[in-house]
């Protein structure tokens, strides 16, 4: 299945290019995308790619696991912002995992940080029952 | 004169090669691990913000990008032929760029054709 740009190919549950690797897998009832690599204008419409497929199949409770990556721009943000979007008006939730300074700073400097619940560890993530940074039920 | 100058196709995939060269050239300028950090981004961010405006208005001329590491400021200026109305992308992306460069300034190009980005570092 050939999708996105260029000459990236799609096998189910797994997309990967050279800037950007991005798996996904059941965690229970949360979905766990693990992104590794640059999130950025180029690679960012292949994680838009697969954050749709899995709101277009059902899947609303999304965590995503962004320890492996190493660079996130305003594109980027813009793709988790949409994901967030899609998700919320499925009564859904998407929760990141992010521990890096340098990629919790892009969150910081544009204010989203009040936006998304990031937790510190995937297992973090995957207890956490509420569905607003605050901490609330949303 | 620029140390470096890059020029590039408005494509998508040549923004990271310019991140690459913009940091290169600030890592061997003595810059510390943060602010090579923050000129990433933020070049990546002005280039971005050029390629889009390229692609959206159909202009296909080359993007600028000039390093300069020989003042007293790391500055980076990214010219592209464009004339692009501001836009919601636009926002975030200069809002982002001015929370990480010391200084911004946002022109047109010469003669009023394109726009030119500046961006600077106190050393």
């Amino acid at each position: 299945m050939r999708c996105g740009r260029g000459s990236v190919w799609a096998r189910p549950g797994k997309e990967e290019s050279v800037e950007l690797s991005v798996t996904s897998r059941q965690e229970g009832d949360r979905t766990v995308i693990s992104v590794s690599g640059e999130i950025d204008v180029y690679t960012a419409p292949s994680l838009r790619e697969r954050l749709n497929e899995l709101v277009a199949s059902g899947y609303y409770n999304l965590v995503v696991d962004m320890e492996g990556v190493e660079f996130l721009d305003s594109t980027g943000l813009g793709v988790l912002v949409g994901g967030l979007k899609r998700v919320r008006s499925h009564d859904g939730t998407l929760r990141l995992v992010c521990a890096q300074e340098k990629i919790l700073k892009v969150f910081r400097i544009t204010g989203l940080t009040k936006v998304f619940p990031i937790h510190a560890t995937l297992a973090e993530a995957l207890a956490d029952s509420s569905a607003t940074p605050d901490g609330s039920a949303g | 004169m620029n140390t470096v100058a890059l020029t590039f196709q408005p494509a998508p995939e040549h923004v990271r090669t310019a991140r690459l060269v913009a940091v290169a050239v600030a890592r061997r300028a003595g810059l510390d691990e943060a602010r090579l950090d923050e000129i990433r981004l933020a070049v990546g961010e002005v280039c971005a913000r050029a390629v889009r405006r390229c692609l959206t208005t159909g202009v296909l001329g080359a993007v600028q990008v000039e390093i300069d590491d020989a003042g007293p400021l790391f500055g980076i200026t990214v010219t592209d032929g464009a004339a692009a109305p501001d836009d919601d992308d636009e926002a975030i992306a200069l809002a982002l760029v001015r929370g990480l460069a010391d200084s911004v300034t946002v022109d047109e190009g010469p003669g009023g054709v394109g726009g030119v980005v500046c961006i600077r570092w106190a050393r």
